[in-house]
């Protein structure tokens, strides 16, 4: 289990990168991390594997301080969104790297290489950003850790090497019971196999949960009327809405039949309600925090 | 950590191959072509003698010392950028073993192609040229240098490292070079010299500063111990070798107890340590400023100060990356023009 403890980090005194922030990510899930551009993603994967140690509070995984702590370190893998590698190096170069310091599984490590059609011997500087990002992927799932953490996990990944890396994620939860924290703006490829989600915005994780259950606490209602209506003019408290004509769709919590008691007083021509995914939810969200209006 | 020391070693193997080719083979090629004595007139015998030609070893101290100069670069680079930094920090290695491997490898890259091209060169000399030299000196000297060379390593590893960018690092090591040669000229003008101890100590008060000894066993090699006695131009004392020991041990001390302190998120910002520009730049104004001392007319004073403190705030503008300098460096500017100007009355009324 991965404990933040009222953890805060600024990079000069000026600006506050993360505030207080207390969270637990439970074992064995795959755990969305979300927020805009800025919010502080990848400082927070950056203190969760302990390349950097907070101003104040800790990260805790299994109850231990990670910050300086080999054993700690041992169980995390961190997958940088522009990870480093030599001018020259393959892939079976890198690979020496994490032989020497993590329990590597080689025949796991190929058998991805194989399954991305990736040359071992190749120097990684001829690959595109896709095939780098292939090559640390494989990496990654060959250290088998017990948290692996992702940053940008699916940025340059080409449709089939995404499905590759999502059933590798689900496999590695199962088989191993492992935890995996993915950052990314791919908000749908979040949707199919995370378990839980956090929303980072202004220092702290201002929303978060299981998917599932929050999804379905979220409503999406498209309505039509034979005249002109804003959206403020509905009398419902909506975390996102936009408007076409006299059409209006909008993204609302609450009480679902309450709100559509309140929308048909209104007399509409008609009234659907829409599935909602994960990345209307986040807009949702982030909107309802004063962000895109 | 074995295995991980070993992963560096081979990564670096291609690395002290080139640097050993390109030590050797000029050393090699010189031993191998030079003559073995040249016909001079000796003063002491009042007569024309054969003389032994230098045996040229001062060719693999000079890189010697250019790789205790590029070396660190290449091995502490990796803190100074973001990449390399999540990949290495991230590594289940605490930063103390780190940073032992790290300078392990480094002396490695130091000493191995040194040796081979030091003892390739001894080879061929002994092939070709023995009994012109006394050979047991060339271990002495190799000894000798493989104690200065691990000393300066140490402390240019610790002056690079306290930069957030490669090219501050090497500024670092260059300033600091010179940095105390130049105080103590500024003692030894002003008059503080006549304490012997200071005059004797200017000549190896730089953590590169070990010409003499360089000098001094070229000459033994070439001429033997019997010379040294007879001869009082060899200037052996305690300092040559203390001074480099105090480099070292504060170097290495520092290198790892400071390693605490360093924040990763530093990486590629501006190099701001109390090590760094912070007070090299006060200093280096405050003994440059001392000189203007020696400038008679003190009309050319006001121009020459104006001038010297122009110069101080460019450089800390460079540094600080922005024309916004806060007060702290304002103050610490202010304290080395302070203390320049006093030193440069006390050097002008000493000289004149």
């Amino acid at each position: 289990m991965i404990e933040i403890k009222n953890l805060s980090k600024s990079y000069d005194k000026k600006k506050d990168v993360l505030i207080d922030l207390t969270a637990t990510i439970a074992d064995a899930t795959v755990f969305g991390l979300v927020g805009i551009n800025g919010a502080g993603k990848s400082t927070l994967l950056r203190l969760i594997a302990g390349v950097m140690r907070g101003d104040r509070g800790q990260v805790c995984v299994d109850g231990e301080d990670v910050y300086e702590n080999e054993r700690a370190k041992k169980q995390i893998f961190f997958l940088p969104d522009d990870p480093y590698y030599t001018s020259n190096v393959t892939a079976e170069g890198l690979a020496d790297l994490y032989r020497a310091t993590y329990d590597f599984d080689n025949t796991a490590f190929f058998a991805y290489l194989e399954k991305f059609s990736l040359d071992s011997k190749a120097p990684i500087r001829n690959f595109s950003k896709g095939m780098k990002r292939q090559v640390f992927v494989a990496l990654a799932l060959a250290v088998k850790p017990k948290y692996l953490l992702l940053d940008e996990a699916f940025d340059g990944l080409d449709p089939l090497a995404r499905l590759v890396l999502k059933k590798a994620l689900v496999e590695l939860v199962e088989s191993k019971g492992s935890t995996i924290i993915i950052s990314s703006h791919s908000l749908r490829e979040l949707e199919d196999i995370c378990d839980s989600y956090g929303i980072l915005d202004m220092g702290s994780i201002t929303s978060s949960g299981d998917l599932g259950n929050d999804l379905q606490k979220v409503y999406k209602f498209q309505v039509a009327f034979d005249r002109e209506m804003t959206p403020e003019q509905l009398g419902v408290e909506y975390m996102s809405a936009e408007k076409t004509g006299r059409v209006i769709r909008f993204i609302i919590k609450g009480d679902k039949e309450e709100i559509l008691a309140k929308i048909k007083a209104l007399n509409p021509l008609f009234v659907e309600e829409i599935d909602v995914d994960f990345e209307e939810l986040f807009i949702g969200e982030v909107q309802a925090r004063g962000y895109l209006k | 950590m074995r295995k991980f020391f070993a992963y560096e070693f081979k990564k670096r193997m291609w690395t002290m191959i080139i640097l050993t080719l390109i030590c050797a083979v000029p050393y090699v090629v010189t031993t191998f072509v030079m003559d073995s004595t040249y016909e001079g007139y000796d003063y002491r015998l009042q007569m024309n003698v054969d003389h032994p030609m230098t045996p040229m070893t001062w060719m693999v101290w000079v890189e010697l010392l250019i790789m205790c100069f590029v070396v660190p670069v290449l091995t502490f680079s990796f803190k100074m950028r973001k990449r390399t930094l999540d990949c290495y920090y991230a590594l289940p290695i605490k930063k103390e073993k780190l940073f032992l491997v790290k300078t392990l490898i480094g002396l490695c890259t130091v000493f191995i192609p040194f040796t081979a091209a030091y003892f390739s060169g001894f080879f061929i000399v002994l092939l070709r040229l023995d009994g012109v030299y006394h050979l047991g000196w060339y271990f002495v000297q190799y000894l000798g240098l493989l104690f200065f060379g691990v000393c300066l390593f140490g402390f240019n590893s610790f002056t690079f490292t306290r930069a957030n960018h490669p090219a501050d690092g090497v500024v670092f090591m260059l300033a600091y070079t010179f940095v105390a040669f130049l105080v103590l000229l500024v003692f030894e003008v002003i008059g503080f010299a006549k304490w012997e101890h200071i005059e004797k100590m200017l000549y190896f008060i730089s953590p590169a500063g070990n010409a003499h000894f360089m000098v001094n066993t070229e000459a033994l090699i070439m001429y033997g111990a019997q010379d040294m006695v007879n001869n009082p131009s060899y200037t052996w004392n305690g300092w040559m070798f203390a001074i480099p020991a105090v480099y070292g041990v504060i170097g290495y001390t520092l290198l790892f107890t400071t390693l605490r302190f360093e924040k990763a998120e530093n990486a590629e910002q501006n190099s701001d340590s109390w090590f760094g520009y912070r007070v090299l730049i006060p200093i280096y104004v405050a003994c440059v400023l001392a000189f203007v001392g020696l400038v008679d007319s003190i009309l050319w004073w006001v121009p020459l100060y104006f001038m010297i403190a122009s110069v101080s705030v460019v450089l800390t503008v460079i540094y600080r990356r922005s024309f916004r300098i806060k007060g702290w460096y304002w103050l610490m500017l202010g304290i080395g023009h302070g203390v320049g100007m006093l030193l440069s009355f006390i050097m002008h009324l000493s000289v004149y």
